[in-house]
């Protein structure tokens, strides 16, 4: 092959791939992302399984001593939380016929599935994760959490796998608020692990130490998913405050998630609202920012 | 075979840097594999099949990574084009100086993607001065290993097979 035909080659791939960068963004994936993703999405899976195996069979032989006594504090925390979960199913009942008797209609609570992780991308300045759903089929905008609280949400879906952008990349932002006051704001990535919660007026009282969750009003998370603590309150620009959130998850160290089924705004109230200019679409939009 | 030996590079690659990213959680700040095939199958092809390699490797890489679709493949590219037209012209054939050509080509990567970045996207955060050095001297030390441990291999059958070739002359 002679020069000019490298060249020309050459100018025709990075001009494809500039346009692929110009088309595409991170908060919706492209089709051939998908396609990619579906493709060499196996091979993470079987690293994962590989680094389970080896890592169980060590273990095994690590921990053969202390079974015993794990698997009597596990009994005594099962008790406890069979106790828990009775309490809990009490106080559901209890809202339940509260809320038939005031006339309020809650919510419908979803469903949930369970997926492994089998890559985390936490480089320095791009993070995401890919999941293996298993039977499950991901969607796009599908919430991401863990028991300790909200991880991001499914960017590309490719059947068995999962693309999810963590609520610290940069791209990403959620609608937050302070538990203990209930002011509403927009929790966005800062990288390095954190979030900046902005919006919040510098006449409001916040503390470090505050609770954030989510506000449930982007139309992708529900509300009261935690999403971190408030490490700091500055005097920002303007108006706000700049407050600085530390998530209660360590993205480094997942291995399972649980991924909602729920849709907070249903399918087709969300189809007819984006094809309307205005308000509303705009408010579904604002859990990612466009880039 | 020149394909097939590409896609299992490709396979294996991806295979090691999930296998590393599990067992170390900031594997990926310090250790690029996916540059590394880039770099090494660029050392003996064409430009034109470095740069098709470069692109695939990238776009695979894109997809287990987060960030816009298509910096990575973007950045190989350019790194395995560059790579092979300097190798065509520099001869280059000491480990030695192959591992500077991983430094120079992971430095290179680093600064395309920094720059796509900060043309293509609003919040830009540059990777950190360790990270960086970390990607390229890991780069260079991968690169020359691998590239002293298959030129040893390749000598020791070469004897074998004159050996071999003797021994049924007889």
């Amino acid at each position: 092959m002679n020069q000019r035909w490298n060249q020309a080659l050459l100018a025709a791939l990075l001009l494809g791939q500039l346009i692929l960068l110009s088309t595409n963004s991170t908060s919706r994936g492209s089709p051939l992302e998908g396609i990619v993703l579906g493709a060499v999405g196996p091979l993470a899976h079987a690293a994962t399984l590989t680094k389970d195996s080896v890592v169980g069979l060590f273990g095994s032989f690590r921990m053969a001593g202390s079974l015993r006594q794990d698997n009597h504090r596990l009994r005594r925390e099962l008790e406890d939380m069979h106790r828990t979960l009775v309490r809990l199913h009490g106080v559901e009942e209890e809202l339940t016929r509260l809320s038939r008797i005031s006339g309020y209609s809650r919510p419908e609570k979803g469903d949930f599935f369970v997926a492994d992780v089998v890559y985390v991308d936490n480089a320095s300045w791009l993070r995401s994760l890919v999941l293996y759903t298993g039977d499950a089929k991901p969607q796009h905008n599908q919430p991401v959490v863990t028991i300790r609280g909200l991880v991001g949400r499914v960017v590309v879906p490719a059947d068995p796998y999962a693309k999810v952008l963590l609520i610290t990349d940069r791209s990403a932002s959620v609608s937050a608020m302070i538990k203990r006051t209930r002011r509403r704001g927009m929790a966005r990535g800062a990288g390095e692990e954190s979030l900046l919660l902005d919006n919040i007026p510098l006449q409001e009282d916040v503390r470090p130490g505050d609770e954030v969750v989510t506000a449930g009003i982007d139309g992708v998370f529900p509300r009261g998913i935690p999403i971190g603590v408030v490490t700091s309150v500055e005097p920002g620009h303007e108006l706000f405050h700049r407050i600085r959130v530390q998530p209660h998850i360590e993205f480094a160290l997942l291995d399972q998630v649980y991924v909602f089924n729920e849709q907070v705004v249903p399918a087709d109230i969300k189809e007819v609202l984006s094809s309307k200019e205005g308000t509303s679409s705009s408010i579904i939009r604002s859990s990612g920012r466009q880039d | 075979m020149k394909f097939l030996r590409f896609a299992f590079g490709l396979g294996a690659v991806t295979l090691m840097q999930s296998l590393g990213q599990h067992l170390f959680s900031h594997f990926s700040l310090g250790i690029d594999l996916f540059l590394v095939l880039v770099v090494y199958h660029s050392l003996d092809n064409s430009p034109a099949w470095s740069s098709l390699g470069g692109s695939t490797v990238g776009l695979a890489q894109d997809a287990l990574s987060g960030g816009l679709y298509g910096l990575h493949g973007f950045a190989n590219t350019l790194v395995a084009y560059l790579s092979s037209r300097l190798q065509q012209r520099l001869v280059i054939q000491q480990p030695s100086q192959v591992g500077l050509l991983f430094v120079v080509a992971a430095a290179l990567q680093l600064a395309t993607l920094t720059t796509l970045q900060f043309l293509l996207v609003d919040a830009v955060e540059l990777p950190g001065l360790v990270s960086m050095t970390a990607r390229m001297s890991s780069s260079g030390v991968i690169g020359a290993m691998l590239f002293a441990f298959v030129g040893k291999t390749r000598e020791l059958e070469g004897r074998w097979r004159a050996r071999r070739s003797r021994r049924l002359k007889i």
